[in-house]
């Protein structure tokens, strides 16, 4: 059995698995763990054939894929071009997707790696246990692995890990970002990687041969897929939505009745620290993402010299897709007619986005929760507070979070035994965010000193921002950006609390029927949907387990009725919720103000919310966090505005317009205003102590 | 419910092919509204020399001196170049409107239309029956309404409507029916909206892997063919109407096609079918090459004649093009030794794409056809038949003719002919080259367009045809040539022609093909006259061990048979699944059987 939040109720057991489940863990950087480069290189294979296809037939059986050959044969009868034309067309299409191998790069790039982590890492830990059992289960099933991603380093790991436990080293779906490198390109199509174009329309035939390609790989071919459901790096490190696209692309012959069930492998990567981290804070600022090139790849090994701490990697119980869709699944209905002719309806597509739902829930579940992640998140509750920090406060603090978190049934790395080393060593790594300036003084928020002197206003994704905001806004963001993966645990907790919160107060303290809080709940869900991946099938669910949950943290009593008691477990809860509220009452905000009768579309509100915020910021401002300046945060209240009808989006030819629904957008206004009054915490002095420090 | 729209189609619309039809929606463009086929293809009496125009057909623009002899010869009459087409009315019977069926019909978008030419040119098949009455514009009771529904979820929706408001349907597809299939019961009192399958003629998707295609029900043969071969491909089903003659109408009256031989008929080519019904939906769910799972549904629909349900989607088998085609012909001294080759042929399992037999009267026919032709082709032709009555000593008014036809590859057909020629030796025959095999062929879809020329000069024209085992096929020819003579003598017709062909063998029988003409002059009552006599014919075909019909159907004209053909029981099964499919029998074209519920209302107006 997989640890799941159930398991981890009662505190003793919890406490219990958790030192197995992470005494699992192997560090394979260490001297002697590490995998030996040059061994020989005999992997398990996810399938097997009697006959097995090289890279190249694979591209063969894609180009005399019928449904292709259909499309040539239409678009040499339809267009000026000869078949010989479009047939060339289609083998370059299959060139630049179609995957390659090179053992001996594998090899070099495997010492590569050893060396350069062990410089730069103080691990790369696996969770030994359940790579073995997944290893074990291989033999007869086309296998999907779905890491989590927080980092490009995600897929060279992933490899890297499969070569050291005798896994043959999966198919990689890879943004053409990197086929464009000189070199890096076929570099990694050597070590596994197959290409992918991020923007499919307007190419029917390259869509068609990717499909095919990705048909192929899953029918044909004997290596596992590895892709990432997220669709792109999170750059605020939260779970993303999933992306349904690559995965019923890939689970389309299931359905088809081409093979007889696909295991589906959620990966978590977790990171210390991510290499990308600072890139990440400037681009959800609005400075856009540097094209990746050579150049700037050797320039990124130079920064090597810092410490990144360690990553962890888990390979979840895989899913049985047939299992998981059970009797939804009919594949008898795709029976009567070839394949290739077939398309999936709307409701297999929605069976697929919960398929791709789950998987980002069990990554998320293994995902560690590092020392520095709840550093940050004690270190921002106590600014709500107004409070300063020892180190030995901070260590208290990190302990409290973890026996929330534990109970919560997260993983995290701190050791109550070494708690101190813990943080002093996370703080270390993290000294570009918080550092403790003297020996002996309170923990303190650093200056970032920002260099954008080289920045393209016209690459801007939204407002620039003048250098105070910016200041605030880079360590504020590379703060918020280590609290947000905490958020998946504390999220659904934090809303049960906040709407309990309102309840209570309504009834001026006294106890309230469960309905009623399920159906504020449900109205908070609904509005944060798109920012903590909040899937309606599993809405119930979560309620039972956080009212359970919080009740054996003090903050509920469950009789017949519910009493919420305010206490300092439910102010940390809380405490998380913060910056989204803000950043969403601003949104709000900004649109009754500037677009209330007017179209707009997403860059006129980035620029408008990022500019009433930057103006803000320079009074004692209410209800701003300087978070809101986040970008991503703007446009998933759009999105979710969008979803919820507050605000109407048309679609057109090449731009997307939005108008707002006024007095629908009004009442929400409101009722985000209630909640925030309702707030324990000093927020219209958050900004103006941040800047103070 | 009617639907069966939540489980939704799998297929991907986008690799549906649109087909340009050569016939417009507005069919009556094209086509006569009063007769067969194209509106400028006809025969025509000029300059003392019947004519053939045409552009479609090889034979068109040709003068034809030697059947002008032949037409006066056989008829004892001189031709005139008078025509008494008619014109198309301006008045039509009004139609019935059941306003909700059509408001609720407007709210889908769905096209339909109740102008009265629109309605005329679809209230009728082509039995001489339907054309006579066409002619003398005589109908009382046509089509209230014509819909054109645009693919299967179209269909499904009409078929709810009607059967929520209570009106009738008749699918519609080529309007070639021979059995007064699509003709309207003459005493319906509900509203009957004509389903035109025309605009529902997409090719939904071709599986070259297993040779299949799904084309939509109204697609007509010459456009499926064309978009086929253009492929490189064939489904091969040609009957005889297949330039006008749709899918869903071969699928609802098991048609057969010349090429069976190779192609199959087509319950041999469908593989799978789907059928509106009111009760929702039939079709076999699978694609698999045989099955044994109870009794084979599709045969439900096939032979249904529109009585059960809409055809609307069908999966066939398609073939790759032969390489080679060729064209044979064989000359027998008499009809017997023929039908004894035929005969042999089939038992060998030796047939070749189509084989047929023509009695003597065809053949001098045939013959007839033949266009004017230079000093050099005549001299040929003179030496020919030299040949034939000096040198092999065959009585020219006994001689009878086979027409061959080979698809295939090369080696396969010359072993197929030389196995041909050596049975044909057996029975006396000898090859007769194939130039004439195939003028054969060429005739087969022009000669419907004499039907129209022969009324023009008034003189009846048509064909029927059977199935017959081997062994009482020439007497069937006998007796049934016999009993349509008698007849005629009883009735003092001089003026006839009663002939017949072997169109088709199986295993254990063949095919035979009637035509019989006669000229009506002096008679009051044509078309009565002549369906006394088809009749009489009909009794002898089936005293004699034949069937009521081979590929024709049923439809109203021979309903009165058909109890017998397939007992009281076969009528009763029938009936329970009439009744399950279609309890309120909006599709009341009352085929197969009489309609009940036509003379039930009647007896209560």
């Amino acid at each position: 059995m997989p640890p799941t939040p159930k398991n981890y109720r009662n505190s003793v057991e919890a406490e219990l698995n958790h030192h197995a489940y992470m005494s699992n863990y192997q560090n394979i950087l260490e001297q002697g763990h590490a995998p030996v480069m040059t061994k020989e290189y005999k992997p398990k294979l996810p399938r097997t054939f009697d006959k097995y296809l090289t890279p190249d037939e694979l591209k063969t059986v894609v180009f005399n894929n019928p449904r292709i050959q259909l499309l040539l044969e239409s678009m040499a009868s339809n267009s000026k071009q000869t078949r010989k034309e479009v047939d060339k067309k289609a083998k370059e299409i299959l060139n630049e997707i179609g995957l390659a191998r090179n053992l001996a790069m594998i090899r070099w790039a495997g010492m590569c790696i050893t060396t350069i982590g062990r410089r730069i890492l103080s691990g790369v830990y696996v969770n030994e246990a359940n790579i073995i059992r997944v290893r074990d289960k291989m033999g007869n099933l086309p296998i999907l692995y779905l890491p989590s991603h927080r980092s490009y380093c995600d897929f060279i790991l992933m490899s890297y890990i499969c070569f050291k436990y005798d896994i043959e080293i999966p198919g990689i779906a890879a943004g053409m970002d990197f086929y464009s490198m000189v070199g890096m390109g076929s570099f990694l199509r050597k070590t596994g990687a197959f290409y992918m174009r991020r923007s499919f329309s307007g190419d029917d035939l390259y869509w068609e041969i990717f499909r095919e390609y990705m048909h192929a790989l899953v029918i044909d071919y004997h290596i596992g897929i590895e892709f990432f459901i997220e669709g792109t790096r999170s750059r605020n490190f939260k779970a993303l939505v999933p992306k349904v696209g690559l995965l019923s692309m890939a689970l389309e012959p299931l359905f088809m009745g081409q093979v007889p069930d696909i295991m589906v492998v959620p990966v978590s990567v977790s990171y210390d620290k991510v290499l990308e981290e600072q890139l990440f804070v400037t681009e959800l600022l609005g400075v856009p993402k540097p094209k990746e090139s050579t150049k700037g790849f050797l320039r990124a090994l130079k920064k090597l010299d810092q410490k990144f701490g360690r990553m962890y990697v888990d390979f979840g119980e895989p899913i049985s897709a047939k299992n998981f869709f059970g009797s939804n699944l009919d594949r008898i209905r795709h029976s009567n007619v070839a394949p290739y002719l077939q398309k999936l309806s709307k409701n297999e597509i929605a069976l697929i986005k919960e398929l791709g739902f789950e998987v980002v829930q069990k990554q998320q579940e293994r995902i560690v929760i590092t020392t520095f992640n709840l550093i940050a998140y004690f270190y921002s509750y106590n600014v709500f507070l107004n409070t300063r920090l020892s180190l030995e406060q901070l260590c208290n603090g990190v302990l409290i979070l973890k026996n929330i978190f534990d109970r919560l049934g997260a993983h995290v790395a701190a050791k109550e035994k070494s708690i101190n080393m813990d943080v002093i060593e996370s703080i270390e790594i993290h000294s570009n965010i918080l550092h403790f300036p003297t020996a002996g003084s309170n923990l303190e928020l650093v200056r970032p000193t920002i260099q954008l002197n080289d920045v393209n206003l016209k690459t801007l994704k939204g407002h620039y921002l003048n250098a105070h905001a910016m200041q605030l806004a880079v360590s504020t963001v590379s703060l918020q950006i280590y609290i947000n993966p905490c958020m998946f645990w504390v999220s659904g907790p934090a809303l049960m609390i906040l709407a309990a919160l309102k309840l209570s107060n309504e009834t001026s303290g006294k106890a309230f029927q469960k309905d009623e809080l399920r159906l504020r709940i449900i109205e908070l869900n609904e509005i944060f949907a798109v920012e903590f991946v909040i899937i309606k099938s599993r809405e119930e669910l979560e309620f039972i387990r956080n009212l359970e949950t919080l009740s054996q943290l003090r903050v509920m009593q469950i009789s017949d009725k519910i009493l919420f008691t305010r206490n300092e477990t439910a102010d940390i809860l809380l405490s998380s919720l913060v910056p989204f509220l803000c950043c969403y009452f601003q949104v709000i905000e900004t649109i009754l103000e500037k677009c209330a009768d007017q179209d707009f579309n997403e860059k006129d509100l980035l620029v408008a919310v990022q500019q009433r915020i930057e103006a803000a910021l320079t009074a004692r401002p209410k209800y701003i966090h300087p978070y809101c300046l986040s970008l991503d945060n703007i446009k998933s209240a759009l999105a979710s505005f969008t979803q919820n009808s507050f605000v109407q989006q048309e679609k057109k030819a090449n731009a997307t317009k939005y108008r707002c629904h006024q007095t629908k957008l009004l009442s929400l206004r409101n009722n985000f205003l209630q909640y925030l009054q309702l707030l324990p915490f000093t927020i219209n002095e958050y900004c103006y102590i941040i800047s103070k420090l | 419910m009617a639907t069966n729209l939540s489980s939704g189609s799998v297929v991907d619309g986008s690799l549906s092919k649109e087909v340009k039809s050569v016939i417009p929606r507005n069919r009556q463009d094209v086509l006569k509204w009063y007769g067969w086929g194209y509106k400028n293809a006809k025969f025509s009496f000029k300059n003392n020399s019947i004519t053939f125009e045409g552009d479609q057909y090889t034979l068109g623009g040709q003068t034809l001196p030697h059947f002008t002899k032949w037409v006066e010869d056989q008829f004892d009459f001189k031709l005139s170049d008078i025509e008494r087409y008619p014109n198309i009315p301006q008045e039509f019977p009004e139609p019935k409107r059941n306003v909700p069926f059509l408001e609720s019909l407007q709210s889908t978008g769905i096209l339909f239309s109740d102008k009265g030419e629109d309605r005329l040119v679809r209230c009728h098949g082509q039995t001489l029956h339907d054309i006579y009455t066409l002619w003398e514009n005589s109908y009382e009771r046509i089509p209230d309404l014509v819909i054109w529904p645009k693919n299967h979820n179209n269909v499904v929706n009409i078929v709810k409507l009607a059967n929520e408001h209570n009106v009738v349907l008749i699918p519609y597809g080529g309007g070639t029916s021979v059995s007064g299939s699509i003709t309207c019961p003459q005493n319906e009192p509900r509203m009957i909206a004509i389903v035109d399958t025309s605009q529902m003629n997409k090719m939904l998707w071709l599986d070259k892997q297993n040779l299949t295609v799904c084309f939509e029900s109204g697609i007509i043969g010459q456009d499926l063919e064309r978009e086929l071969q253009k492929l490189g491909l064939t489904v091969g089903h040609e009957p005889d109407s297949y330039e006008f003659s749709t899918l869903g109408g071969w699928v609802a009256t098991r048609a057969s096609g010349m090429k069976k031989n190779v192609y199959g008929n087509i319950e041999d080519i469908v593989v799978r079918v789907k059928m509106v019904t009111t009760k929702g939906v039939l079709e076999r769910e699978c694609s698999a090459p045989r099955v044994s799972c109870g009794p084979d549904l599709n045969h439900v629909i096939l032979g249904s004649e529109g009585t059960l349900g809409i055809v609307t989607e069908v999966v066939l088998k398609v073939r790759p093009l032969p390489p080679v085609k060729r064209y044979g012909s064989l000359i027998f001294p008499d009809f017997e030794s023929g039908v004894k080759f035929m005969r042999e042929v089939a038992r060998r399992r030796c047939q070749p794409a189509s084989v047929r037999l023509m009695d003597n009267e065809q053949f001098r026919f045939g013959q007839s056809l033949k266009p004017v032709s230079s000093w050099f082709h005549s001299a040929i032709e003179k030496a020919k038949q030299a040949y034939v009555t000096k040198i092999k000593g065959y009585d020219l008014s006994m001689a009878c003719a086979a027409t061959l036809l080979f698809e295939g590859e090369a080696e396969d057909i010359q072993r197929q002919e030389s196995v041909i020629y050596e049975i044909a030796k057996k029975y006396k025959g000898f090859p007769a080259g194939g130039t004439n095999g195939e003028r054969g062929y060429i005739l087969t879809f022009v000669i419907a367009y004499i039907r129209d020329f022969a009324l023009n000069h008034q003189i009846v024209a048509e064909s029927f045809e059977t199935s017959v085992p081997w062994d009482r096929c020439a007497l069937l020819c006998r007796n049934v040539k016999y009993k349509v003579k008698s007849e005629c003598e009883r009735r003092h017709i001089k003026n006839f022609l009663i002939s017949c062909r072997v169109t088709q063998t199986y295993d254990a029988g063949c095919c035979v093909y009637f035509y019989f003409a006669f000229k009506y002059v002096g008679i009051k009552d044509p078309v009565g006259t002549y369906e006394a006599i088809e009749n009489a014919a009909r009794d002898e075909i089936l005293a004699c061990g034949g069937s009521l019909s081979h590929h024709h159907g049923v439809g109203k004209i021979r309903s009165k048979w058909y109890p017998k053909t397939v007992s009281e029981t076969g009528v009763g099964l029938y009936k329970a699944a009439k009744n399950e499919l279609d309890p309120k029998n909006i599709f009341a074209a009352g085929n197969l059987i009489p309609n009940e519920h036509d003379h039930h209302t009647k007896a209560k107006l």
